[in-house]
């Protein structure tokens, strides 16, 4: 289950990945592209996002 | 040449069987004639390689075993997902066999589930069961939801301390969920049985010719009562019925901590077939099962976890595409089904970028450049390079590892 989901900023100055936290489990590092369709950590994203989530700003 | 003329050949009296020719005989079929082996061992074998990938059980890249598992997901061998939810702790290990059916039948390797922290009375929406997803454009063969449709055959060999009845669902999930359950019975603990169950063809609702999910194989080890409270309808496709997916089951493996579920060989054949006519396992060698698991799933910097010498693997030899910002990339060898997710550890030192600057760096991110052909990771937190100088990305600690993944 997701826990919490970051925008992360590139060098190019684009929030074109995001981290997901599953569980509370930091010790993970889970990186994915953003609208990455099919690839399931993005799908779930999408559908934590539909459950009425937000996905942080980056920093 | 002479011709023959019969209507049929059969062995002589007493005997059960046929033989054509001698070693190194070739047969011909001729252009335009039709060899119809639809009740045979030949009928309907799609391609030379099995449909299930890593059925024997042979290859696991995350690692061997895992402790402590309570959540959905695939820790050990690859292709094989735990779905789990509020119903106990588990184990999941590759286990290998050296004796026993499944052994002597040429299966070296088992998926094991062993029960860790029982749940006995699980909540109705508790959930424990092994699942195997297949891309909808590897099951067009079954030409589900046409006139043509096929049956399905799923063989395998299980083994637990439990007996009992099992239960096993297939899934469509391109159209609403579809199911159709079928059931097995293991007859003596701690023994090494072959199963062979039949699930009826489908004529409504085709599987999508894409790489995303589209049929999904369940093999129920024990569930609350939102899974189990219906009747079976085994056999047959219908709409999506939670509550007849584990109806009867008995298996139950969370019930105790002395419990557990081993399985392997798994095939899955286009039509019906039963034992005595059941296709041979289509054993792989190694490296082509590896070859086709990295579609889903890659480990270019593995852990001592994972068997092989585990500092120092390489994912790659990147740039200092700014002061600070190491950037590298990983051609992959073997195309992904999707762009992966970057999935790696996180430590003091766990990686070092072999440079100018020789820089210990703590962690990795992905690049928004990635796709399914070539990874992309960086790091500018630690990274202290110079624009411009290049670097070779490795791992530096018995616990890094940066994995790619692509599971569906």
């Amino acid at each position: 289950m997701i826990t919490s989901v970051k925008y992360i900023r590139d060098e190019r100055g684009n929030d074109s990945v995001v981290r997901v936290i599953y569980n509370n489990d930091t010790s993970v590092k889970i990186t994915v592209q953003v609208n990455n369709v099919g690839n399931a950590d993005w799908d779930n994203v999408v559908q934590w996002v539909a459950d009425g989530n937000t996905i942080q700003e980056a920093d | 040449m002479s011709t023959i003329e019969v209507n049929k050949i059969t062995p002589v009296s007493g005997g059960t069987s046929v033989t054509m020719g001698d070693s190194g005989d070739t047969f011909t079929v001729t252009s335009g004639a039709t060899f119809n082996a639809s009740s045979s061992n030949l009928a309907n074998r799609p391609n030379v390689n099995p449909l299930i990938i890593n059925g024997d059980m042979a290859v696991a890249q995350r690692g061997t075993s895992v402790t402590g598992i309570t959540g959905n997901g695939i820790t050990t061998l690859d292709r094989m997902y735990n779905a789990i939810s509020g119903i106990g702790t588990y184990t999941v290990a590759q286990e290998a066999q050296t004796s026993g059916n499944a052994f002597a039948n040429g299966f070296a390797n088992a998926y094991r589930l062993d029960c860790t922290t029982a749940d006995a009375s699980p909540a109705a929406a508790d959930y424990l069961y092994m699942q195997y997803n297949f891309e909808g454009q590897d099951v067009q063969v079954f030409k589900k939801g046409t006139a043509n449709a096929e049956k399905y055959t799923l063989a395998f060999w299980v083994k637990s301390n439990k007996t009992g009845t099992g239960n096993i669902q297939l899934k469509d999930k391109d159209n609403s969920n579809r199911q159709c359950t079928q059931s097995y019975t293991i007859s003596s603990a701690d023994t090494w049985e072959h199963k062979v169950c039949v699930f009826g063809a489908d004529t409504t609702g085709a599987m999508d010719d894409d790489n995303a999910k589209s049929l999904q194989i369940n093999w129920w080890l024990g569930s609350g009562t939102n899974y189990s409270s219906g009747t079976a309808n085994h056999g047959v496709w219908e709409a999506q019925d939670n509550t007849k997916v584990n109806a009867g089951g008995t298996l139950n493996i969370n019930d105790n901590t002395a419990n557990d579920w081993s399985i392997t060989g798994i095939q899955l054949e286009v039509g019906e077939f039963t034992s005595s006519t059941l296709p041979p396992f289509q054993h792989e060698t190694y490296g082509n099962n590896l070859n086709r698991c990295l579609r889903y799933f890659q480990a270019p910097i593995f852990t001592s976890s994972q068997g092989v010498a585990e500092e120092y693997s390489v994912f790659g030899t990147g740039v200092y595409s700014a002061s600070g910002y190491f950037r590298c990339p990983r051609p992959l060898p073997v195309e992904m089904r999707v762009n992966p997710s970057l999935v790696s550890s996180s430590g003091t030192n766990y990686f070092f970028i072999l440079s100018g600057a020789n820089d210990d760096v703590n962690d990795l991110t992905l690049f928004a450049d990635s796709n399914f052909k070539t990874a992309w990771v960086y790091n500018n937190d630690e990274a202290s390079g110079t624009a411009g100088q290049a670097g070779i990305l490795m791992g530096n600690n018995a616990s890094a590892y940066a994995w790619l993944d692509a599971e569906l």
